[in-house]
């Protein structure tokens, strides 16, 4: 599982590589919003609407192939629709290392 | 009794009978029969006393008789014979009693009867309490009876002499009895006098009657009685003054009595005194004349008063009358007449007693006040008329008024809210410093202006009677919290210390008008802080104390306390009117309308309690108010279980700041069940098991070092709430940026829980980067796309704006062209109003999502019989029986996400 892999986003556009960072810079202010509400659910007690964050930005994840931040948000949509609390506060500090590893991948 | 015996018995030449215990005859002997010319057989069996009549007045016989007693008495043998007879006790025998009868001499039966008589005399003078006394003029000597010494306290044995007696004489009285001897002896004037005579130790009144004995016309002694009549002499002294007490009653209340009799003769006879005489006009030999009385009666009401008379002399029906006299120079007498009939023995009415007063004067008062009533009550009228007119008229004016201020007030409100909205938006705006100042005065003026205005609303309302109180439940300390955050900033720019202190026993739930609670105490806060100044003498400070009425625990009390400027005796009588401030002098200084303290003196009173104002010149001023609560049954768990088992320290810095902390501890233990808290000491250096920690530092500058070396060790890494005194605050902030900074004086019981909440819930946040340095340029546009139209044949419908320009970018790199949808609302409409020969939809979207949208088509499609449009879903599950489900809610097929262009195409080919 990658962190960010590239053949994915290959096969939807084409070897497009500029058109393909633009859609990873997409994906990351994409990320950068999603992680400010998810934190933002997290820290007013409302576990259970991360779901639907998470979901969201899952499809973006796959489809610019954020592999291991697509993997990470499937966990913890399974979790917070679980309302655990604890396990969503490391999925989330996981997302968030792997959200970086993403900008570091697109930034390289 | 033997038969010899009996024979010589029987033929004794002395006369003689035996009776028996019960007295009655049982033998005669022949001398008896003889004396009485009676036989035995007529004596046989009578009883002594049917012949016998004992000059005693009681037979002796009768009680244990004595042998040799003599009885004397009479033989009564027919109603004109009598013989004089001594019987004379012989024998006493086993009960039967002999007894000898001899014919008594004259004298014998003379001198027993005078015996007699004088032994019964002696006897009923001695049982009347009346002494005997003789004193002998011609030698001096002198007698006094046993009784006579027993009323003078001198025993029989002791010697006691004319002199003697003289001197016992009350030394006032000894002249007027010697004079009454003298004289009586002289000139027979008789001896019947009352003098004192000193008895023991007693001055005792007595009657003295006597009368002198003369031989051959010479006087020789004096004989009298003697009679203490001291009880007698008291009552008549009684009496005496009981009829002259009335007397003096009855002229000073100028009352005349008049009585009736019923005599002898069966008529009544009339009797009255001077006073009645003289009400009725009439001549002293008149006095008693009834016919002359009723003759001075008025005409009309004669009559009256006839039959009034005659039911209480002949039924007792109390007499009771105002009536007229007409007197001779036609004066007209007022009389009031009361009479009351007394019964006799025999029930009937036998005399009646009363009065008459004369009411002429008093009636002609009543006149004169009856007239001057009648004149009044006409003016009254009049003037309550016109009263009541002025009061509609300035009763409909001050409507005006009110109406004209309400409606102003409503108008100008509307356009204020404007102003203020404006000015705020003007204040985010990028302004210079000079503007910004002139804005924020503006929005100051703006906002009294609306204070204003509001209380004019207010005052109007009470006045008509329209504010209603509110009964809900609110949090009391919320309440106090809010308006205690208002002014913490204007205290400290006045450099004003506002302190609080809120009685962690009342409930933090309470029933009543939270809005008002809030206006009251915003007002009165608001004035405290307005009239209290900092001086280099002195720190201008106010409280506001907040308890449980002591009385009966179901009042609040809110005392705001404060040492500015004091009002007067006199002002505070104005103060709570409408448009009233403290004083002229006040109004140019310190501004305001004067509405606040009314409207919170009306509004207490609505919420049926009570503003109580101490204050003097210079004193400081302290506004209590009283209001009563209901509390909620059930107190809402306003902070859950936020802090359930958490584990709070406390720790001062010195002693001074003990009381802070116990406050601290006493609002959280009240509010919140399950919370731990814990006072560590000064020295103590244990690390702390806690949660969150406050400390106290009453003189930051001085603890500095200990505060740093606390947040270093046993704090180190905890949440921490530094409580510091006012004008510490800025040296707090300067070196503890990071830390949360509470003032001490101003820490409301609201303010603990939820710092205490904020910082425990601080600790469990998430604090990650925000990605904020992030390099995310350039934007990925709609132009990469190709898709600027967004029209043609196929809908997209997808919410994820990347997913979006993805497959847009897909299907143009296809070579088709597509319409854009947000979601499935949305995907209705343009479908409804295009014709699209191909839907691509997602499935997971907010509003509605593609499994809905595609059942509401298919569901339109059907109804207006439209052919079906190919709906391919877009998933990203794509998990099995997904696809099941897609075909059963009427999907034509399905991709998953993210799409392979392969997929698309083949997709594409199929449905397209």
């Amino acid at each position: 599982m990658e962190v960010l892999n590239r053949n994915v986003m290959r096969e939807l556009i084409g070897d497009d590589n500029q058109l393909m960072k633009k859609f990873e810079l997409e994906f990351l202010k994409q990320a950068r919003e999603s992680m400010r509400k998810i934190t933002g659910l997290y820290n007013n007690n409302q576990v259970v609407l991360i779901k639907e964050e998470a979901h969201f930005l899952k499809t973006s994840a796959k489809a610019v192939g954020a592999e291991l931040t697509a993997d990470i948000l499937q966990q913890l949509e399974l979790i917070a629709q679980e309302n655990n609390k604890a396990q969503c506060k490391d999925a989330i500090v996981q997302l968030n290392v792997a959200l970086k590893q993403v900008y570091g991948a697109v930034r390289s | 009794m033997q038969e010899a015996y009996l024979t010589q018995w029987r033929c004794a030449p002395f006369a003689m009978l035996v009776i028996d215990q019960k007295l009655e005859i049982v033998a005669a002997n022949q001398a008896l029969e003889a004396m009485l010319q009676l036989e035995q057989e007529q004596l046989n069996g009578l009883h002594l006393a049917a012949i016998f009549d004992c000059y005693d007045q009681v037979l002796p016989l009768a009680n244990q008789p004595i042998k040799n007693s003599e009885i004397f008495g009479q033989f009564v043998l027919t109603p004109t014979t009598e013989l004089n007879v001594r019987l004379t006790v012989s024998a006493i025998d086993n009960g039967i009693i002999t007894i000898m009868v001899a014919i008594a001499q004259d004298w014998q039966s003379d001198f027993k009867r005078i015996n007699n008589s004088l032994s019964r005399l002696s006897f009923a003078v001695d049982a009347a309490d009346i002494g005997v006394w003789e004193y002998d003029l011609k030698y001096g000597g002198s007698y006094f009876s046993e009784k006579c010494r027993e009323l003078l306290n001198v025993s029989s044995q002791q010697p006691f002499s004319w002199q003697d007696f003289i001197g016992l004489v009350y030394d006032d009285d000894v002249t007027i009895l010697e004079a009454f001897l003298e004289q009586h002896v002289k000139y027979n004037i008789p001896l019947n006098l009352d003098f004192r005579l000193q008895v023991g130790n007693e001055l005792r009144w007595f009657h003295m009657r006597g009368e002198v004995v003369l031989l051959r016309g010479e006087a020789q002694n004096i004989k009298g009685s003697l009679t203490d009549c001291t009880h007698a002499k008291q009552i008549v002294t009684e009496l005496n003054d009981a009829m002259e007490s009335k007397r003096i009653a009855m002229d000073a209340g100028q009352i005349g009595t008049w009585k009736s009799e019923y005599d002898q003769q069966g008529q009544w006879c009339w009797s009255w005194d001077e006073m009645t005489n003289n009400m009725f006009d009439l001549l002293p030999q008149q006095t008693g004349d009834i016919d002359k009385l009723f003759n001075q009666i008025h005409p009309e009401d004669a009559d009256m008063v006839k039959l009034a008379l005659e039911a209480s002399l002949t039924q007792g029906i109390p007499f009771s009358l105002n009536y007229r006299l007409l007197l001779k120079n036609d004066d007209v007498r007022y009389l009031v007449c009361r009479g009351r009939t007394t019964k006799n023995i025999g029930d009937k009415n036998y005399r009646i007693d009363g009065i008459c007063i004369d009411q002429s004067t008093v009636h002609r008062y009543q006149q004169e006040l009856q007239q001057l009533n009648s004149e009044l009550e006409v003016r009254v009228v009049k003037r309550t008329q016109e009263l009541e007119l002025a009061k509609e008229q300035a009763e409909h004016s001050s409507q005006i008024k009110s109406d004209f201020l309400a409606m102003m007030s409503h108008e100008l409100r509307t356009p204020m809210n404007g102003v203020i909205g404006s000015l705020d938006l003007l204040a985010t705006s990028k302004q210079t410093a000079d503007s910004m100042d002139l804005i924020q005065s503006s929005m100051t003026a703006a906002k009294n202006l609306v204070f204003i205005l509001n209380d004019i609303l207010d005052i109007n309302k009470i006045e008509a009677g329209k504010l209603s109180i509110e009964e809900r439940p609110y949090c009391l300390s919320e309440i106090i919290d809010n308006v205690i955050q208002v002014f913490v900033p204007i205290a400290a720019k006045s450099n004003l210390i506002l302190k609080v202190s809120e009685d962690p026993g009342i409930p933090l739930m309470v029933k009543g008008d939270a809005i008002r609670m809030r206006q009251i105490l915003f007002n009165l806060l608001g004035n405290a802080l307005k009239f209290t100044h900092s001086t280099a003498e002195k720190q201008g400070v106010v409280l506001l104390k907040v308890s449980l009425d002591n009385s009966d625990g179901r009042n609040l009390r809110f005392d705001i306390i404060d040492n500015g400027i004091g009002i007067g005796a006199q002002t505070q009588k104005q103060l709570f009117k409408p448009f009233i401030q403290a004083e002229l002098s006040t109004t140019r200084k310190y501004g305001g309308t004067g509405l606040g303290l009314a409207i919170c003196d009306n509004l207490v009173q609505l919420m049926g309690g009570l503003i109580v104002l101490t204050s003097a010149p210079g004193e400081g001023s302290t506004f209590s108010v009283t209001v009563p609560f209901k509390s909620v049954e059930e107190q809402h768990e306003i902070y859950g279980d936020a802090l359930d088992g958490v584990k709070v320290a406390l720790r001062c810095l010195s002693d001074f700041g003990q009381a802070s902390s116990a406050r601290i501890a006493l609002s959280l233990l009240a509010s919140c069940q399950g919370i731990t808290v814990t006072n560590y000491g000064i020295g103590d250096k244990d690390e702390l098991d806690s949660d969150a920690t406050f400390i106290v530092a009453t003189d930051l500058s001085r603890e500095l070092e200990q505060l740093n070396g606390l947040l270093g060790e046993s704090v180190a890494g905890d949440p921490v709430i530094l409580l510091v005194c006012e004008p510490d605050i800025e040296l707090a902030r300067y070196h503890y940026p990071a830390l949360k900074i509470l003032r001490m004086a101003s820490l409301t019981r609201i303010q603990t829980i939820e710092s205490t909440i904020n910082m425990i819930k601080q600790a469990d946040e998430l604090q990650l980067d925000d990605f904020d340095d992030w390099d995310l340029d350039p934007e990925l546009g709609s132009e990469d796309c190709n898709s600027t139209m967004l029209t043609g044949e196929i809908l997209i419908v997808e919410d994820n704006p990347l997913n979006q320009k993805l497959i847009l970018k897909q299907m143009d790199n296809l070579g088709f062209t597509c319409d854009l949808a947000h979601d499935g609302l949305q995907g209705i409409e343009k479908w409804k109003n295009n014709d699209y020969r191909l839907i691509l939809t997602d499935c997971h979207m907010p509003n509605l999502d593609g499994y809905q949208m595609t059942q509401k088509i298919r569901e339109i499609e059907r109804n207006e019989q439209r052919s079906e449009i190919p709906i391919i879903a877009v998933t990203g599950a794509a998990m099995s029986g997904d696809a099941e489900r897609c075909y059963e809610l009427g999907m034509s097929d399905f991709v998953s996400k993210p799409v392979q262009l392969a997929d698309l195409r083949k997709v594409l080919t199929r449905w397209y």
